[in-house]
């Protein structure tokens, strides 16, 4: 018997895990019988013996759990998300028109040249736009998120050191540096080398120069503008000493919004970079995935690229799989098409009046909260900052409310919290990033509630008063991080 | 323009809120030379209407679609229903950022939970990660964490020859230059892995790959057992998730590290991606897996709750001495697989497997028919899931091409060429590949085709 229970209560309501709702017999399902007669039986040998603990359901009660599922998320379509770092724009809804197109999403990607040349052009036009965007000779859109697309780039240096009878192992990275650098660094097997960046917060160019003359230097992995919001200044000169000494210039593009349309990337002297299309070019992020990488190239790169590389000829377009100096495949097929059909359609609609008022836009409301919010924050580096600003909890501390309490606050408001702890060389970093595509009223509104929380934070008894349990008016309290790495359940049956 | 609301107003109003006198003095930090001081070389902008025109008109260069596709190799063609396309893109599932705020992700959360347990249900393995970016880089990762286990950084990978080729060269971009040697485990000339362990020094791991490249079904068992043998990891890596429904699964037969591609459960195959990676392994294991984990809790009211866990072992907490450089996790394709899964159950995962079963086997014995006496053409036998493949001599290697190309005139892609099994003396293979989609009317054309060509 099924007895009533009121501990789901409340909207939006939470959903039992499939497995508890699951019934013999239900099926969510709609197959044709086959037409051909009964294969040849299985050897017992190979033959599955158990079935697997799948649940059976009905379509609806699938697309209840699910719609239920979904009603517990904070999105973008619901609100704005000053994420740092992250880029969480407006993704939208015409490119999951095109995305999904049908003349496209069933293209096998091995089918011969000749029977998609829809799909290749389209990649071919992204590349060109890709090109003129950031001034780089090439673009591979084979990688698929930032990470790889850093491996890609890290390989195409050691490549390139390799043709030219180098062997230098080290990688310069800023300790402003995304966890993803030393990570791709490694696993290409560099030596990593950490620079400690300036009182301003930017690379210093003589800690450059210091390493390249200790010699090993294959080549610096810089981030622009970098972690803390702030265009490296000196970009121009550090490419030239890295260059000076046989290395290579790396650019991790996940701050290439705040780029769009003011500067290129190419043109500063950086050799190589990858660019995150879900967040400078509005493929989803989906719940942390997929990403779609691109990598941009100089000339001098192009020999390495991954294959397949797509060739142009006269007006058709074909792949080509050997090519004597690459670094070889890097993943399954060409990439992450279908992301790229949704950047290309958001590059397109745009065209460039649009395109070069992003980095503008994005860039003045990251000023607005700057300069609003340094009046109740610490600044961490107060100075013009690009797309992004990076408050920290200094002055809250002195009433012992921490940037996570400020965190779990903010949801209590409605909004999602910023970064933080990001860049780990602010202490108690709080990293906003508004993007262009939220209007100023938002943004507004959302540095009121910053404020409101900043007063909290200095009343008597502040962490009791407001901070204690926080969130509080969500559908699920404060959650026991703790406990689940402590008592590890991954599954339903562990 | 819909996604720039900033009116030139406000900009003026947030200027002189920052004391700044232009935009320009705003970012002096960009040096004047690299200002872009013109408009960029782009299209003109197009409307939405102008925009999804061009779209389809791209879309009709494209020919494939009218075509009856028998390409496989690791990309299925399989039917999938509309209400995964529906529940995808609802904006909270679609427009979410990685799960990192427990309290605001639950549904991203126990969605990636769910799909965990059922991605172990179908390996039968203990856990499974969140997902990586598809079939070929979860194997290279899954070779990765055999190293780590055993603490080597530098050995021999025995790879079986069924592996896909491309696969291959993927694990050679990854692992060769990192000091790993990838030894071939060869094929018997029936296209399956040699019962006879071959000798290697120092091994790393042992991986197999089923179904085959050449759509051959191993036996987990003799993996298990090389491995046994030469005294380290083994690794099964399934290149079809479907074929868990019908055959043994890596974990029954004591696999140590089971890797795959998820897309066949219902994910378009898009012209090559997105797909779904998918790594499973042992409980005992689990500090040294890559990628994101979602575990179960509780909240401070006690209700069972959902959080990303064991992220100490990833790249943003443990940065060049992280598992793996890996950023995201496939979110919203795992989300699918998930959704398909509960929608197929048990039964549904099995008639889809058993149909595409019947019409690669029809196909077969069609074929197989077709070429009883054509002399250095070879159909492999062997149990098959949903492809097979067609040996061919050196000396008929311009015959296939000619079929294929006679073929596409009919609108039919006649699967891929392929490599043959080095021991089988054959010049190279012709891969077919079926799904549920296959019906008797494209058996008829297929019968035909070979029919005219092959006297």
């Amino acid at each position: 018997m099924t007895t009533a229970s009121a501990a789901n209560s409340g909207w939006p309501q939470a959903s039992t895990l499939l497995k508890e709702q699951s019934k013999k017999g239900h099926e969510g399902f709609s197959l044709a019988d086959s037409e051909f007669p009964e294969a040849e039986k299985i050897p017992t040998t190979l033959t599955r013996k158990h079935i697997p603990g799948l649940p059976e359901l009905s379509e609806l009660d699938v697309v209840r759990h699910f719609t239920r599922l979904s009603q517990l998320n904070y999105s973008i379509d619901s609100g704005m998300y000053p994420l740092g770092s992250c880029t969480m724009k407006y993704n939208p809804r015409i490119n999951e028109v095109t995305g999904s197109h049908p003349l496209f999403a069933r293209l096998h990607p091995l089918s011969p040249d000749s029977t998609v040349q829809g799909a290749m052009e389209l990649m071919w036009n992204l590349e060109s736009l890709l090109k003129e965007i950031s001034g780089f000779e090439r673009v591979s859109l084979i990688p698929a998120a930032g990470a790889q697309g850093e491996y890609t780039g890290l390989k195409l240096i050691r490549a390139y050191l390799k043709d030219k009878g180098i062997k230098n192992n080290k990688i310069l990275i800023p300790d402003s540096a995304h966890g993803t650098n030393p990570a791709t660094a490694a696993m290409c097997g560099f030596e990593v080398v950490s620079l400690k960046s300036n009182a301003e917060g930017l690379l210093d160019k003589e800690v450059v120069l210091k390493h390249c003359q200790e010699g090993d230097v294959a080549g610096i992995m810089l981030t622009n503008p970098n972690t803390l919001g702030l265009f490296e200044r000196e970009i121009q000169t550090i490419c030239e000493i890295v260059h000076d000494h046989g290395a290579l210039v790396y650019c991790d593009g996940a701050n290439m919004n705040a780029m769009l349309g003011l500067t290129r990337p190419g043109d500063a002297g950086v050799d190589v970079m990858h660019f995150n299309q879900h967040k400078t070019f509005t493929t989803p992020h989906g719940g942390g995935g997929p990403g779609c990488g691109a990598v941009g190239v100089c000339a001098k790169l192009i020999p390495y690229l991954p294959t397949p590389l797509l060739k142009k000829k006269d007006s058709s377009f074909a792949w080509e799989e050997n090519s004597e100096k690459s670094i070889g495949p890097i993943k399954d097929f060409h990439g992450h098409f279908m992301m790229m059909l949704r950047s290309y359609t958001y590059i397109r609609e745009l065209g460039a009046p649009g395109i070069q008022k992003i980095g503008r836009h994005a860039i003045l409301l990251a000023n607005y909260v700057r300069c609003r919010l340094g009046k109740s924050y610490e600044v961490a580096y107060p100075r013009p900052c690009m797309h992004e600003v990076v408050l920290s909890d200094k002055l809250q501390q002195k009433n012992k409310i921490k940037t996570l309490d400020i965190a779990k606050r903010l949801l209590d408001f409605g909004f999602h919290p910023p970064t933080v702890y990001f860049p780990l060389i602010v202490p108690g970093a709080l990293m906003i990033e508004p993007t262009e595509t939220e209007t100023l009223a938002t943004v507004e509104k959302f540095c009121a509630v910053m404020e409101q929380i900043a007063k909290e934070a200095s009343e008597e008894n502040a962490f009791d008063k407001y901070f204690k349990n926080s969130p509080k008016s969500l559908p699920f309290a404060k959650i026991d991080e703790t406990k689940a790495a402590r008592d590890l359940k991954l599954t339903w049956n562990n | 323009m819909r996604y720039l609301p900033l009116t030139t107003e406000e900009e003026k109003r947030i200027l002189q809120s920052c004391e700044e006198a232009s935009f320009e003095t705003l970012t002096r930090d960009i040096p004047e030379n690299l200002r872009i001081k013109k408009l960029l070389n782009l299209p003109e902008p197009l409307h939405e209407a102008e925009m999804l025109e061009h779209i389809q008109e791209l879309g009709e260069k494209n020919t494939a679609p009218k075509m009856c596709s028998l390409l496989g190799q690791g990309a299925y063609d399989h039917t999938w229903p509309a209400v995964i396309d529906y529940l995808v893109t609802r904006g909270e599932f679609l427009t979410a950022y990685t799960p990192y705020q427990p309290e605001v992700s639950q549904g991203t959360l126990q969605a990636i939970f769910e799909f965990q347990s059922m991605v172990s249900e179908l390996f039968g393995m203990e856990v499974s990660n969140a997902s990586l970016y598809d079939g070929s880089t979860a194997l290279v990762e899954a070779i990765l964490m055999s190293a780590r286990l055993q603490g080597k950084s530098s050995g021999q990978v025995l790879v079986s020859e069924g592996v896909y080729d491309r696969t291959q060269e993927i694990l050679k971009t990854y692992l060769t230059s990192l000091g790993f040697e990838l030894v071939t485990w060869q094929a018997s000339h029936e296209g399956l892995a040699e019962e006879k362990t071959p000798l290697i020094t120092n091994p790393v791991a042992v991986v197999m790959q089923s179904p085959n490249k050449w759509g051959l079904v191993e036996d987990w068992k003799l993996l298990k057992k090389t491995a046994d043998t030469l005294n380290t990891k083994s690794i099964a890596h399934v290149s079809h998730t479907h074929s868990l429904a019908l055959f043994e699964s890596p974990g029954t037969a004591g696999i140590d590290i089971a890797s795959g591609e998820g897309q066949s459960l219902g994910i378009p195959i898009g012209f090559g991606g997105p797909y779904l990676g998918l790594f499973t392994c042992l409980k005992k294991d689990i500090r040294q897996m890559p990628g994101r984990l979602v575990g179960k809790t509780v909240d401070a009211r006690n209700r069972e709750a959902y959080c990303v866990t064991l992220s100490t072992r990833e790249q943003h907490i443990r940065r060049e001495k992280a598992t793996s450089n890996i950023c995201s996790n496939q979110s919203l394709m795992a989300l699918r697989a998930c959704i398909y899964m509960a929608l197929y159950g048990p039964v549904g995962i099995k008639k889809v497997a058993d149909s595409s079963r019947r019409a690669a086997t029809a196909a077969r014995e069609i074929i197989t028919k077709q070429l009883k006496n054509a002399k250095g053409l070879k159909v492999l036998n062997g149990t098959l899931l949903n492809e097979f493949s067609i040996l061919y001599s050196a000396e008929n290697e311009r015959k296939v091409e000619k079929l294929q190309a006679a073929a596409l005139s009919q609108n039919v892609i006649l699967g891929l060429k392929n490599t043959a099994p080095v021991n089988s003396g054959f010049k190279g293979a012709l891969s077919l590949a079926f799904t549920e989609r296959f019906k008797k009317k494209n058996a008829e054309s297929l019968e035909k085709i070979f029919g005219e060509l092959i006297v």
